[in-house]
């Protein structure tokens, strides 16, 4: 059993995504930072399908043996009075008490164990859809925990504990607040200088923002072109609404969107976004360059985390 | 339909836009297909009226996708075409903007829910919400721009019309759609083995009860 003490921020189970609910106008949801989610499950072996995605300041104890792993931001962890750092491996005997802070670097925290945590799934996914009223621990898209809070751990396995000693290579990129994009949907449309404005001045986070989407504002609105119908939308697409300023649309987006769309945010470029912890900066980027971005950025990051 | 009637762009690494060159009677039992026999590298299907959004398995060979989707148009299944004919009953006690479509486009109110009686809609795409259907197409004399300021809250089963679709709110959400009137039927049941009810390719005539029908 795994007994949540504290949950001081949103904190909510997730797994890597729906399958081909699109159709029923339901996103297909996921971590916001798939990097930090894929590495969880490298560390913890392909085990730790089902993770807690959480912004930190929480605590809790198990009452079985069971190996956990924090991945995402940098952030320092206590298991008693022992202290750990994200990317490590850690053994957790029964009654210890675990105390993850605040990270340091990014923002965003991968909870996973060496077992299944015991979530109900909705069209085959733990990831709750507030909105819809559907996924989450109890099925009903109540999507936060709230302490004080249980599940069971189904097979609990102890791993071998491992200390990644070149993780602060990962930590360095978590610096990176520049956000690439792949034009396009109507990107064409958009004015010359609407583009320059987007892409030349940095980007403020909006306190509104959430798991559908990241509000950014900057000092200077885009003019952006109309769009007669709605259209399906991609993973990060950047929405310009008619105030001007871009809606990242993430994880939990609706699935279809009547505004016009710049173009996509690439995967490392959300992973940057959501770990961000100032402003941010766009660039252009192609679909190529993204591609083999991601996969070089992984092969690093798997080799980095090999024991 | 054939693959040279596509355009296909990748949004992001997995993403694919696959635009209508030209309106084909094929697409609505190709986009039935895909969802009922998908290929093992599909993970995600979004379809909007002319176009359709296919996501791709985190292993698919990128120069693989027009060869992966013209083998799909291959083997489109004409049974899974096979769509159910819908008649929904709508009450115009709630019809909250019709006065306001009848001043837009000069209709006596009568004559809205007349030329709307009349008429065999299709659902070309479903999304924004689950179960939340695009019915094509609206009569050109209600052909409207959606309202200027979306409302905050739209009651779950409002009937609305905006641009050239006609819809049903599932559930209560923000819209901007010109609210006509108000279906008791739930439009998405997680129960149901078929969660949506009405689903693309579907055909739905209404039926208008109340003071304004």
């Amino acid at each position: 059993m795994l007994k949540f003490l504290s949950v001081n921020t949103p904190s909510q189970w997730v797994d890597r995504q729906r399958r081909l609910v699109g159709t029923l106008g339901i996103a297909q949801s996921g971590p916001l930072d798939l990097r930090a989610f894929l590495h969880n499950l490298h560390i913890m072996q392909g085990i730790s399908s089902i993770q807690l995605e959480t912004f930190g300041v929480l605590s809790f104890t198990v009452d079985e043996s069971v190996s956990f792993c924090v991945t995402g931001g940098e952030v320092v962890i206590h298991v008693d009075e022992h202290e750990y750092s994200s990317y490590q491996r850690i053994s957790l005997h029964k009654g210890q008490i675990v105390k993850v802070n605040t990270p340091t670097m990014g923002r965003l925290l991968y909870l996973g164990f060496s077992a299944k945590p015991e979530v109900i799934e909705v069209l085959g996914s733990v990831n709750s859809l507030k909105r819809e009223g559907f996924g989450g621990h109890n099925g009903d898209g109540e999507a936060f925990i709230k302490a004080p809070f249980q599940c069971a751990l189904n097979q609990p396995s102890v791993l071998k504990q491992t200390n990644f000693t070149k993780r602060h290579a990962i930590f360095a990129t978590l610096n990176d607040n520049c956000v690439p994009v792949i034009p396009g949907y109507q990107n064409a449309d958009f004015s010359v200088v609407a583009k320059h404005v987007f892409i030349e001045q940095t980007y403020q986070i909006s306190a509104q923002s959430n798991r559908m989407g990241y509000r950014l504002l900057g000092k200077q609105s885009m003019v952006a072109p109309q769009i007669s119908q709605s259209q399906p939308i991609g993973l990060g697409a950047i929405q310009v609404p008619a105030d001007g300023q871009p809606i990242a649309l993430l994880a939990d987006r609706q699935t279809m969107g009547g505004y016009p769309v710049l173009g996509c945010i690439s995967r490392l470029g959300i992973g940057a976004l959501t770990q961000a912890k100032g402003d941010v900066k766009f660039s252009w980027t192609s679909v190529e360059q993204a591609r083999c971005d991601w996969s070089a950025r992984l092969s690093l990051d798997f080799a980095i985390l090999t024991d | 339909m054939q693959i040279q009637h596509f355009h296909i762009s990748a949004v992001n690494e997995t993403s694919w836009l696959c635009r209508l060159v030209a309106p084909s009677q094929s697409w609505l039992p190709w986009l039935r297909s895909l969802q009922k026999h998908p290929p093992a590298w599909l993970v995600d299907c979004i379809s909007g009226p002319n176009e359709a959004l296919l996501v791709t398995d985190d292993n698919f060979d990128p120069w693989q996708i027009r060869h992966s989707i013209e083998a799909t148009l291959l083997s489109t299944d004409s049974l899974s075409a096979q769509t159910k004919a819908h008649e929904l009953v709508i009450s115009t006690e709630h019809a909250v903007d019709v006065q306001s479509v009848a001043d837009a486009t000069g209709l006596e109110i009568s004559n809205i829910y007349g030329l709307l009686a009349q008429h065999t809609f299709t659902v070309t795409a479903n999304g924004f919400a689950p179960g939340f259907a695009y019915l094509s197409k609206v009569p050109n004399a209600l052909i409207l721009p959606r309202r200027k300021t979306p409302r905050t809250k739209v009651p779950a089963g409002s009937f609305a019309i905006a641009s050239e679709y006609a819809a049903i709110y599932p559930a209560e959400s923000p819209g901007g759609w010109h609210i006509l009137g108000y279906c008791a039927a739930p439009m998405f049941d997680l129960t149901r083995e078929q969660p949506c009810l009405l689903n693309i390719g579907d055909t739905v005539r209404f039926t208008f009860t109340g003071r304004h029908a």
